[in-house]
C-alpha cells in the first residue's frame, strides 16, 4: 500500500506541481475578487456577499443562465449522438476511410471567423440556404439568426458541426471493442442493434462519461460562437446572451471583475453539482474493460 | 502495404502539380483572372529608431492600411526630431472591439505609454483611474477649446479635466442616397429628403415589398453600425437627449427618442418585418447600399469609398442627415461624433515623451497633416491643413460637412458600456415588434440606472 | 454476396452525403480565395465563381511575415505538444493504473479547475508570468503544458482504465517496476489516445490567439494566428486575401491529421491478451 501511495505521489506530481505553481493563485484570486468590488485596474475592496446577493436580482443574468441551459441541454447529447454516429459510420469496413474522416474532421479546424461568414450565408432568412432548401419542400423557414424564438437551436445545430475531437475520441474508443465479441454476439443471433447495445455501447461508455462532463463543462463557458454569430451583442433580443458572455462583457467592458468572478463561481458550483450527478448516476453504469 | 511504397514528389512534379490546378482551373470553364492591386507589406510593428534618448511604446490596434499608416506616421515623428524613439506594438482588439492586451497590461501594472481610446469611454477610464490627466499639459502648450471641433473637446473632457486628444473625427452620419434609383422612382434625382417625414414619403415611392419580402426600400434606419448607433443617430435627429446634464442620469426614454425608435419599428411594420429584406446579401465587403436596392442611407465616407471601389459609376448624392421637427430645426442636427482618441495610462514610463509624440499628430499642423497622410483618419484639430484637403475632395466634403454640423456627441458616462450594450438589446427588441419603444427603453433605463448607481458605491464615489 | 454490395453501397451513399454537409466550410473558404472583389461583392450570392484568381495567395502571404510567423507557430505547436503528450499520460497513469487513497483528491482538483472560466484568472496569471520575467517569451504559453492538462488527463484516465487489470498484474508479479509498466505496456496499448492529445493540443496551440496577444510584445515573435487579423482594418475585412491565408495556414493541419488518422484506428487489440 505504501508503495502505491509512494508510486501515485510520483506519477502525479507534475498535476500537483501545476496545480500549486500555475493554478492556484489565479484561481483563489478570483474566488477572492468575488467578494470585492475589483475593477482589474484598482486594487480589490471587500464588499462581502454583496456580488452575489446583487446576482439574485439581475434578470439579465437570470436570464443568460436560461439561455446557457438551453443550449448545454440540447447541444451537449446531440454532440455526443453525432460524434458517435459518425465514428460508428467511419468504422464500418468501407473504402476511402481516410478521406472521409478528414472530411467530417475538417469543420472543427476551419477557423471561425471563416465559417462565421458561412453561418450568416446559410442561416439567413432571405438567401440563406437552409430556407431555401426548406422552400423547395414547401416549407417557410424562419429569420434564425434574426428570431429570437430560433437563434439559439440555430446556434445548437452550428455546434453539431463542430464535434470533430469528440468523433476522433469515439473513433479510438471504438478500437477497444474486442472483434472476438462482436463475432461471437452475431453467431449467437445478434442483431446490430442488440450488438451495438451489448456490445459496442459498454466499450464506449467511458468515452461518453468524458464526453459529457467536459461537455457541461464547455457548455457553461460557452460564448465564442455567439460572438462570430451576433457580434458578441446577444441579439437577437438577448436570447443568445449566454453566461459565458455576460461574464466577459462584466470583465471587460463594464470593468466589473469582482462580479464577473461572482458569475463564475456561481458557474462553478451549478457545474461541479451537475458533474457529481453525472457521476454518481451515469459513472456506475460505465464499463471500463479493465474492471 | 505498410510502410511501404513511399512515394517522392520532386520538386519539379509539385510545381507542375500547381501548374495543373490552374490548368484545371481553367478547363473546368474558370478564368483565371488578375486580381487588385498589390498589397502594402510596411507591416503593422516597429521598433524604435536607434540613438534616441527615450524610446516609448505604442499599443497600435489597427490592422490593414490603417496599421500600416501608424508604422510610417511614427517613422515621420521620428524623422521630425531626435530625441524620441517610437515602439509601435500590433495588439488587435478582440471580440467587440475590447482591448485585452492593454487592459491586462494596465491591470499588471506594465502598460504602455501611449495608447487608445474611445472618446466615449472617457467617463469611465478616467474614474477608474487608468488615464493621465493631460489638463496642464494642454494648457502647457497653449491648447485652448478653440482649436478643436465643440464635440471633440467635449469628449476629450470629462469633469472639466482633459483626458486624452481625438485624433480621428468620424461624424455619424453624413446622408447619401441613390440617384439612379430616385430616378427610376419618378423622384428627383437631385433633392434629398431634409426631414424624416420626408424619408417616408420618398420611401412610399421606392420600397416594393414582395411574397419574399421587400426587394427594393427607402431605408433600412436601423442599418446604421448596431441598434444602439441606430437609435443615437435617430434620436439625436428628432432632438432627443439621451442624458440629463446636471444629474448625469441617463433619459433613453426622453419622449422624442421615444418617437425616433417608435418610428424605425413602424419603418419595419411598413416592410413586414425587420428581417424581411431582400434588397442585399449578407454583407461581406460592400455596404449593402451599393447593391442599388436601396434609395438611402446614412454612411461613412470609408463605405462609400468601397461601393466606388466595386461600381465606379455609382451614382449618389450626398448631404446632411435629415432631421425631425419639432425637436429638431435643421438638417444635420442628429450628427454626433464618433472616432478615437489617444491617451497617456497612468502608470506610463515615459509621459512626457508620450505626451510629444501625441501632441505632435493630434494637434499640430505638421503632425495632423502627416496623420491624414498615413493613417488617414479625419482630424479633430481645427488648425489642421487636413481639413482643407478634407473640404476639395469629392468622397470626404460630405463627413467635412457633417463635422461641422455636428453638435452631438455619443453619451459619455461611466457606465456607458452598459447602457450601449442595454440599448443594443431591446431597441431591437422593439424594431423586431416584440415590445413597445417606451417599454424597451424604460426597461433600457431602469437596468442602466441601477447599473450606473452600482458603478458609483463600488468606487466610492 | 449482394447483399454485402448493397450494404456497401448505402454506407457510401450516407458517408458522401454527410461529406457535402461537413465539406461546406472548407469548400467555401477555399471558393471564397479564388474569388475577386467584384465576385465577392455580387448579388446573388456567387458559390462557384466563373473567374478565378490566384493573386489573393500572392499578394495576402506578403501582408504579414509568413515564413517567421509559421515557424514561431511551430515551435509553439511543438512544444506545447510535447508537453502535453508526456505530462498528461504519466498522471493519466498514477490515476487510473495505480489504486491508491489521493488519487481521487487530484482527479477532482484537476477537473475543478477546468470549472473556472479563463476570463477571471486571466489577469493573476498574467502578474505571476510577469513576476518570474515570462512575458515576451513563448515559456507561458509552453511551459505549464508540461504538468498537465485537465482535459487530456481526464481523456487518457479513461483509456488507461480500460486496461485490463490483469495485464498490469502480471507485469507487476513479474517484477517490472511502475516505470516500465508505464512505457512499456500502456504507452503504445493507448497509441490512439495520445494521438489524439497529440493533435488536440497541436490545434489548440495553431489557433490560439489571446494567449500570443496578450503575452508577446515583440512582433518578430508573432505567430499565425495574431497574422490572420492583420486583413482586417476598423471599417472591413479583406475577405480574399483572408480566405486565402486561411487555407495555406490550414494544409499542414489536414496534413497533420491525415497522416495521424490511421494511428486513431489502431486498436488496443486487446483480443489477444485476454484470449
Amino acid at each position: 500500500m505504501r508503495r502505491n501511495v509512494f508510486w501515485g505521489l510520483v506519477f502525479t506530481s507534475p498535476a500537483i506541481v501545476g496545480l500549486l505553481w500555475f493554478t492556484a493563485y489565479p484561481v483563489l484570486a478570483s474566488l477572492y475578487y468575488s467578494f470585492t468590488s475589483y475593477t482589474m485596474v484598482n486594487p480589490p475592496e471587500w464588499i462581502g456577499l454583496a456580488n452575489y446577493a446583487d446576482l439574485l436580482t439581475d434578470q439579465v443574468w437570470w436570464s443568460s443562465l436560461w439561455n446557457t441551459l438551453y443550449i448545454v441541454f440540447w447541444s451537449v447529447p446531440l454532440g455526443i449522438v453525432v460524434a458517435l454516429g459518425l465514428a460508428l459510420l467511419l468504422n464500418l469496413g468501407v473504402g476511402g476511410r481516410p478521406v472521409y474522416r478528414t472530411v467530417f474532421y475538417l469543420p472543427t479546424i476551419v477557423p471561425a471567423v471563416a465559417s462565421g461568414v458561412l453561418w450568416m450565408y446559410i442561416f439567413d432568412p432571405q438567401y440563406g440556404l437552409l430556407n431555401d432548401a426548406l422552400a423547395r419542400i414547401g416549407v417557410t423557414g424562419p429569420g434564425w439568426l434574426s428570431d429570437p424564438g430560433w437563434a439559439k437551436p440555430a446556434l445548437i445545430v452550428m455546434s453539431a458541426w463542430g464535434v470533430g475531437n469528440l468523433m476522433v475520441i469515439m473513433l479510438a474508443g471504438l478500437q477497444d471493442v474486442p472483434a472476438t465479441l462482436q463475432e461471437q454476439a452475431a453467431s449467437d443471433g445478434a442483431g446490430p442493434l442488440s450488438r451495438f447495445r451489448h456490445v459496442t455501447l459498454p466499450y464506449v461508455s467511458p468515452h461518453m462519461l468524458f464526453a459529457l462532463v467536459t461537455g457541461l463543462i464547455g457548455g457553461f463557458q460557452f460564448f465564442t460562437p455567439v460572438f462570430v454569430m451576433t457580434g458578441g451583442t446577444g441579439n437577437p433580443a438577448g436570447s443568445t446572451l449566454v453566461s459565458g458572455l455576460y461574464l466577459y462583457q462584466n470583465a471587460f467592458q463594464y470593468f466589473k471583475v469582482g462580479y464577473a468572478s461572482a458569475i463564475a463561481w456561481v458557474l462553478f458550483a451549478i457545474v461541479a453539482a451537475l458533474t457529481v450527478a453525472t457521476f454518481r448516476l451515469v459513472g456506475r453504469r460505465v464499463y471500463y474493460g479493465g474492471q | 502495404m505498410n510502410g511501404g511504397a513511399r512515394r517522392v514528389v520532386s520538386r519539379r512534379a509539385a510545381l507542375r502539380g500547381l501548374a495543373g490546378a490552374a490548368g484545371l482551373a481553367a478547363l473546368s470553364g474558370c478564368r483565371v483572372v488578375e486580381g487588385g492591386p498589390p498589397p502594402n507589406t510596411q507591416g503593422l510593428s516597429k521598433k524604435p529608431a536607434p540613438g534616441r534618448r527615450v524610446n516609448i511604446t505604442f499599443y497600435s490596434l489597427f490592422g490593414g492600411v490603417d496599421g500600416q499608416g501608424w508604422v510610417e506616421l511614427a517613422r515621420r515623428f521620428e524623422s521630425v526630431q531626435d530625441e524620441i524613439g517610437v515602439e509601435v506594438v500590433y495588439a488587435p482588439p478582440t471580440g467587440q472591439g475590447e482591448q485585452q492586451k492593454l487592459l491586462v497590461s494596465i491591470a499588471a501594472g506594465d502598460p504602455p505609454d501611449l495608447a487608445m481610446v474611445i472618446p466615449f469611454q472617457v467617463p469611465q477610464w478616467a474614474e477608474l483611474g487608468i488615464m493621465t490627466d493631460l489638463t496642464d499639459l494642454v494648457r502647457g502648450a497653449g491648447l485652448a477649446e478653440r482649436d478643436f471641433l465643440p464635440a471633440v473637446w467635449q469628449g476629450m473632457r470629462w469633469k472639466e479635466r482633459v483626458w486624452q486628444l481625438q485624433w480621428d473625427v468620424d461624424p455619424n452620419f453624413p446622408f447619401y442616397w441613390n440617384k439612379a434609383l430616385f430616378e427610376e422612382c419618378g423622384l428627383d434625382p437631385e433633392r434629398p429628403p431634409r426631414t424624416v417625414t420626408e424619408i417616408d414619403e420618398f420611401s412610399r415611392h421606392i420600397t416594393q415589398v414582395g411574397r419574399s419580402g421587400a426587394s427594393r426600400v427607402g431605408l433600412v434606419p436601423w442599418q446604421v453600425a448596431g441598434f444602439a448607433n441606430a437609435a443615437f443617430t435617430w434620436g439625436f435627429a428628432f432632438g432627443g437627449s439621451f442624458v440629463d446634464p446636471p444629474t448625469g442620469q441617463v433619459t433613453p426614454d426622453d419622449e422624442r427618442v421615444v418617437a425616433a425608435v417608435d418610428w424605425m419599428a413602424g419603418y419595419a411594420r411598413s416592410l413586414g418585418g425587420a428581417d424581411r429584406l431582400n434588397v442585399a446579401p449578407p454583407t461581406l465587403q460592400m455596404n449593402p447600399f451599393g447593391y442599388g436596392h436601396m434609395g438611402m442611407a446614412p454612411l461613412g465616407p470609408r463605405s462609400v469609398k468601397q461601393i466606388l471601389e466595386a461600381r465606379p459609376d455609382f451614382d449618389y448624392g450626398a448631404t446632411l442627415l435629415p432631421y425631425e421637427p419639432p425637436g429638431a430645426s435643421e438638417p444635420g442636427a442628429g450628427t454626433w461624433i464618433g472616432g478615437w482618441g489617444a491617451f497617456i495610462p497612468s502608470e506610463a514610463r515615459h509621459p512626457e515623451a508620450a505626451w510629444e509624440f501625441l501632441r505632435w499628430f493630434a494637434a499640430t499642423p505638421e503632425g495632423t497633416l502627416a496623420e491624414f497622410e498615413t493613417v488617414n483618419y479625419p482630424p479633430g484639430y481645427l488648425g489642421s491643413p487636413a481639413l482643407e484637403r478634407m473640404k476639395a475632395d469629392r468622397m470626404l466634403k460630405p463627413s467635412y460637412d457633417a463635422m461641422f454640423a455636428a453638435t452631438n456627441i455619443k453619451p459619455s458616462l461611466p457606465a456607458t458600456n452598459y447602457f450601449s450594450q442595454q440599448l443594443e438589446i431591446h431597441v431591437a427588441r422593439a424594431i423586431y415588434g416584440e415590445v413597445t419603444a417606451a417599454e424597451a427603453l424604460r426597461v433600457v433605463k431602469e437596468n442602466t440606472r441601477r447599473e450606473a448607481e452600482r458603478f458609483r458605491n463600488q468606487l466610492g464615489l | 454476396m449482394y447483399r454485402r454490395l448493397l450494404q456497401a453501397m448505402a454506407a457510401h451513399a450516407t458517408l458522401i452525403t454527410l461529406s457535402i454537409v461537413f465539406l461546406l466550410p472548407f469548400a467555401w473558404m477555399v471558393t471564397t480565395s479564388l474569388k475577386t472583389v467584384d465576385v465577392l461583392n455580387a448579388f446573388p450570392i456567387v458559390w462557384f465563381p466563373e473567374e478565378i484568381t490566384f493573386s489573393n495567395y500572392v499578394d495576402g502571404l506578403q501582408v504579414f511575415p509568413f515564413p517567421r510567423y509559421f515557424l514561431n507557430t511551430m515551435i509553439v505547436c511543438a512544444f506545447s505538444m510535447l508537453g502535453a503528450v508526456l505530462s498528461s499520460s504519466f498522471i493519466a497513469y498514477g490515476l487510473a493504473c495505480i489504486e491508491w487513497p489521493g488519487r481521487n483528491v487530484v482527479f477532482v482538483a484537476l477537473l475543478a479547475t477546468m470549472m473556472i472560466p479563463f476570463y477571471v484568472t486571466m489577469v493573476p496569471l498574467f502578474s505571476l508570468f510577469r513576476e518570474m520575467g515570462w512575458t515576451n517569451t513563448y515559456l507561458p504559453l509552453i511551459v505549464p503544458h508540461f504538468f498537465g492538462g485537465p482535459f487530456f488527463v481526464f481523456l487518457l484516465r479513461q483509456f488507461f482504465r480500460g486496461i485490463p487489470r490483469d495485464l498490469l498484474a502480471a507485469a507487476r508479479v513479474d517484477g517490472a517496476g511502475e516505470l516500465r509498466i508505464y512505457a512499456r505496456i500502456v504507452l503504445p496499448l493507448a497509441k490512439p489516445a495520445l494521438a489524439a492529445v497529440a493533435l488536440f493540443q497541436f490545434l489548440a496551440a495553431w489557433g490560439d490567439l489571446l494567449g500570443p496577444l496578450i503575452y508577446l510584445s515583440d512582433s518578430d515573435l508573432y505567430t499565425l494566428s495574431l497574422g490572420l487579423t492583420y486583413y482586417s482594418t476598423q471599417y472591413s475585412t479583406q475577405f480574399g486575401p483572408l480566405m486565402a491565408a486561411s487555407t495555406v495556414i490550414l494544409i499542414p493541419v489536414i496534413v497533420l491529421f491525415f497522416l495521424a488518422q490511421r494511428t486513431f484506428i489502431q486498436g488496443i487489440t486487446l483480443t489477444g491478451v485476454k484470449g
